[in-house]
């Protein structure tokens, strides 16, 4: 089993994810820009919590990567996402649960209730779905 | 315009799979390409190969000296095809090299029953969220779908169009995966491109200006646009800013899938329903994929096409363009013009 380090930012914000079911990101002045995941400059920044809305820019059908052999994508679509307060795209797992995936669709964040601190610790969901579901949030 | 390369010859190979080692075919095409330069291989002073772990493991310096690097200066770069070019002309430019070879390879064809390349997907992000470059891919083609233009009919017509020029057959659909213009059309490929220094006098195919632009594995761009960045490489091109396409008798693209490099392409005036063979010729790189190294084919069958045009009628320069877009979503863009140098 390989183990890394996640760096410096990378730990925090994976940390974060895992023990306090908060999302966060990077702000930092030089460049002036807030990173999610964080992106060390080398300069100083500070932590700034996002979310729990987002917007979905895209994802990619189900149907066209079923043969890819990622098995967390049985359960999730790859998404890409904007989340509320961030200023870049995110990669990040999205549940559908039905709705049409257009660009613009408003979701909302949701957590494992267990954790491997990694990506898959989170989701998002569109916001009528995630309001009337029960996982922890 | 730059001062230095020409590419003096090329030779090539694609197979779906090849039926010789990989070794064998590499050098084939390197004896290939010397032919057609009227070179040998004494008068190679550099090496230059694109090849990577990914589909070579350790293989990439003993394939190498196959390809007859053994006692010269030599230099593998394990990128795009855009930028082995980029380190080639380089060499020559700045006088470390006078007569260079540029071979690049890849037996891609088993990524199309199975794609393993979960690792160039950083291990804490993207890679445990199933953010292969086959998905990736997937999440672009479904973002381009709604840009102008991008038709399912037109797209799935594109693919046939390029799979026929490019394996003289059409591209079958498979029940229950993704649509042609949505795959990658992987097969084995082995290409080698002879340069020498534009100073000595003999005709060829200039090198006259090359940019690359790049986005790291997420890009931060709101789309993922190979259109856009196919205007930001050209952009970077000298000073020169964005060009139409008007200017160039042929265009070549190497993209990840059909519908990424048709979009790349219509950043220069490209539509399905217009093309009269200039853009493409060749089939592009979609459907003729072998990994990192792909557009190397594109560079060599864009730099015939322009030897054989200054060979016949025309007296007047005839310019060319390759897209190299490699990468999941094609974000490692590099532009290369080149020019014929006509026989007089």
């Amino acid at each position: 089993m390989f183990r890394h380090s996640a760096g410096r930012l990378g730990s925090y914000y994976l940390t974060a994810i895992r023990t306090q079911k908060r999302l966060c990101g990077w702000q930092t002045v030089s460049p002036s820009r807030l990173s999610v995941p964080p992106r060390d400059f080398g300069t100083k920044g500070e932590w700034t919590d996002i979310g729990p809305g987002a917007e979905l820019l895209s994802f990619a059908p189900s149907e066209w990567v079923a043969d890819s052999g990622e098995a967390v994508l049985r359960d999730f679509v790859l998404g890409r996402v904007l989340v509320d307060g961030a200023e870049v795209p995110l990669f990040v797992l999205v549940k559908l649960n039905g709705a049409d995936g257009k660009r613009g669709l408003r979701l909302s964040v949701r957590f494992a209730k267990g954790h491997t601190g990694t990506g898959v610790d989170f989701w998002f969901e569109p916001v009528s779905a995630s309001a009337s579901e029960g996982a922890q949030s | 315009m730059r001062p230095g390369a020409v590419i003096a010859g090329c030779g090539w190979k694609l197979g779906r799979p090849f039926p010789d080692r990989l070794d064998v075919v590499i050098r084939q095409a390197v004896l290939a390409a010397l032919a057609e330069s009227g070179l040998s291989i004494d008068d190679i002073d550099s090496f230059v190969t694109v090849a990577g772990d990914t589909l070579d493991g350790i293989s990439v310096p003993g394939r190498a000296e196959v390809a007859g690097n053994y006692g010269r200066r030599y230099l593998n770069v394990p990128s795009s095809a855009g930028h082995g070019l980029g380190a080639a002309v380089t060499q020559i430019e700045a006088g470390e090299a006078k007569n260079l070879i540029l071979v690049g390879w890849g037996a891609a064809t088993k990524y199309g029953a199975f794609d393993p390349r979960r690792n160039q997907a950083d291990p804490f992000y993207a890679r445990p969220i199933g953010a292969s470059p086959r998905v990736v891919a997937a999440l672009q083609a479904n973002e381009i779908l709604d840009m102008p233009g991008m038709e399912k009919s037109a797209l799935q017509s594109y693919a046939d169009a390029m799979a026929q020029r490019a394996w003289d057959g059409t591209v079958a659909p498979e029940a229950g995966a993704a649509p042609a213009w949505v795959r990658t059309g992987f097969c084995d490929g082995a290409v080698a491109i002879v340069l020498r220094r534009a100073s000595d006098g003999k005709p060829g195919v200039a090198v006259s200006d090359f940019a690359s632009i790049s986005r790291a594995y997420s890009p931060e761009d709101d789309r993922l646009d190979t259109a856009e960045w196919v205007k930001e490489a050209l952009s970077a091109m000298s000073g020169r800013g964005y060009t139409d396409g008007t200017e160039f008798t042929v265009i070549e693209a190497a993209a990840p899938t059909p519908i990424a490099e048709a979009r790349a392409l219509s950043a220069l005036g490209f539509a399905s329903d217009t093309d009269q063979g200039k853009f493409n010729p060749s089939g592009g790189g979609a459907t003729a994929h072998f990994g990192q190294a792909t557009a190397l084919r594109q560079i060599a069958e864009t730099s015939r096409r322009l030897a054989a045009g200054s060979k016949s009628s025309s007296r007047r320069p005839s310019k060319g363009l390759v897209l190299d877009l490699t990468g999941p979503a094609g974000q490692h863009t590099t532009a290369i013009m080149l020019q014929a140098e006509t026989v007089q």
